[in-house]
């Protein structure tokens, strides 16, 4: 279970404060998978890293008595000048896998990732297709309570998602996600409960349908 | 295949997170060639020995009948690289790691702490080479005081990374603040009485030179290898350490206050 009490984020800016979220209270009740819906810039990456303690809030809390995942996304996670191999032992050192355990992840990360010699050189010159499947497979490797996971799979080709849904299907059975995806058939797919964030506030949804159909009425109405 | 995590203790995190970044500073230095570690270790080892060769073959001065000049200038020389080292490479440490800062346990904090090992770890291979080659030469090897003189590395490596911190602050985003710094290291070097000892000027202008606390640091060294170096009057080891113990306590506050920011592009 994860909860937010009075949880308040802003940032200052040069016009003044701009407020992502303020005094959220929200309850994710374990073994839940919760879709997160909402425009550019609604503050679903934020929620996200917030929710990974990169951020901390500015008022109020997280508590949590579960594992939570790095945000796995395009930004962050990997230096650009290190090979993915070199940023998956990273990954194995941070949390504590030596040896043969490393070894393991980073065999499964490779062969999840099928990017071929571009493995073992620079991440800076991937793609974001190839960029991708490093950060979801690496995310893979590790067991979690939950996953958060910021349009990784978005940029995924067909191939890709159909390899990545399967894989996060099996994880699901044991594990919760939290996704941020602008593609609502996904969303619909693997979670059980919707979030949809806007202008600092969210509206929590406990069945996925309700959400998206709210998520897609609000589109609708800015149209 | 999955990996169970277990609970860890924070130091066994703490301790998981330096051996990973250390590693990790280890591999974009050395390019993970061979010819990298070498690069790394010798570049710093052959730009002392040319300077060596200018200093104490071209423009050698007489010190008296048992300093060596190269081993005189050395042993002040390489503690002041450290210093100067691990000042920058303390203030590049978050945009440097930016993209590691994605996992909870990584904090910028660590980041410094792994540069400034790394760095102690380089600059005290350099200083074994250079100084083995002068013994080799049949100069001095040991100093007179070997303790002392290793209590000026410390306390220059102190230095550095309260400098350092205290700038990853302030010039946070702010690419012209640093490279103002990196300007500002040039003078503070040669006013320090490595090159140009700080005896040649007269005493009026000497009082103003000994608020630098690098300049106490190099006498304190000169005296730790040679008890017969008379030092300038005033020198004392205990200015530059108030001085790294207050650039440091400042760089904490200023890290605390603005954590959040720092992890902010």
């Amino acid at each position: 279970m994860i909860e937010l009490r009075n949880l308040t984020k802003y940032y200052p800016t040069e016009r003044g404060r701009k407020y992502v979220f303020r005094d959220l209270n929200i309850t994710f009740p374990g073994g839940h998978s919760i879709g997160v819906l909402g425009r550019n810039g609604a503050g679903k990456s934020t929620l996200l890293r917030i929710l990974g303690g990169i951020e901390a809030p500015d008022n109020g809390e997280v508590i949590c008595d579960e594992s939570i995942s790095w945000p796995v996304g395009l930004s962050g996670g990997f230096q650009g000048s290190l090979s993915a191999r070199d940023n998956v032992r990273f990954v194995c050192r941070v949390f504590g896998a030596y040896g043969e355990e490393m070894e393991r992840i980073i065999k499964y990360v490779e062969d999840f990732a099928e990017i071929g010699d571009y493995f073992d050189l620079p991440v800076g010159i991937y793609s974001h297709g190839m960029k991708s499947r490093v950060t979801f497979g690496t995310s893979m490797a590790f067991d979690f309570d939950y996953y958060l996971i910021d349009e990784v799979m978005a940029v995924g080709d067909p191939i890709f998602r159909k390899k990545s849904s399967a894989v996060f299907k099996e994880k699901l059975e044991g594990a919760s996600v939290i996704l941020v995806s602008h593609n609502l058939k996904e969303i619909a797919e693997l979670c059980d409960s919707a979030l949809v964030v806007e202008r600092g506030q969210v509206n929590a949804f406990e069945d996925v349908q309700e959400g998206i159909s709210y998520y897609q009425d609000l589109i609708k109405a800015v149209k | 295949m999955t990996v169970t995590m277990l609970k860890r203790t924070p130091l066994q995190i703490e301790k998981a997170v330096l051996f990973a970044l250390i590693m990790r500073e280890l591999k974009t230095r050395f390019g993970g060639r061979l010819i990298g570690l070498f690069w790394v270790l010798f570049e710093p080892v052959m730009t002392i020995y040319i300077l060596l060769f200018i200093r104490s073959v071209l423009r050698a001065r007489y010190l008296g009948p048992t300093i060596d000049y190269p081993v005189y200038h050395v042993c002040a020389m390489i503690p002041f690289f450290v210093f100067r080292s691990c000042w920058f490479r303390t203030m590049e440490a978050v945009s440097g790691n930016q993209g590691l800062f994605a996992y909870r346990q990584v904090k910028p904090f660590d980041a410094m702490i792994a540069r400034i090992t790394l760095e102690g770890w380089i600059y005290a291979f350099v200083y074994l080479c250079v100084v083995g080659t002068l013994a080799w030469f049949g100069m001095k090897f040991m100093p007179d005081d070997p303790l002392m003189f290793l209590w000026c590395w410390v306390v220059q490596i102190a230095l550095g990374f309260g400098f350092g911190e205290v700038s990853l602050v302030l010039a946070h985003g702010k690419p012209h603040v640093k490279m103002f710094l990196h300007l500002l290291v040039t003078p503070i070097y040669l006013l320090s009485g490595i090159l140009i000892p700080l005896s040649q000027f007269p005493p009026s202008v000497q009082y103003w030179l000994m608020f630098n606390p690098t300049a106490h640091l190099v006498e304190v060294e000169r005296v730790a290898y040679y008890h017969e170096y008379t030092p300038i009057p005033g020198t004392n080891i205990w200015y530059p350490v108030m001085w790294a113990l207050c650039s440091i306590a400042l760089g904490h506050v200023l890290y605390r206050l603005n954590r959040l920011k720092l992890l902010r592009k």
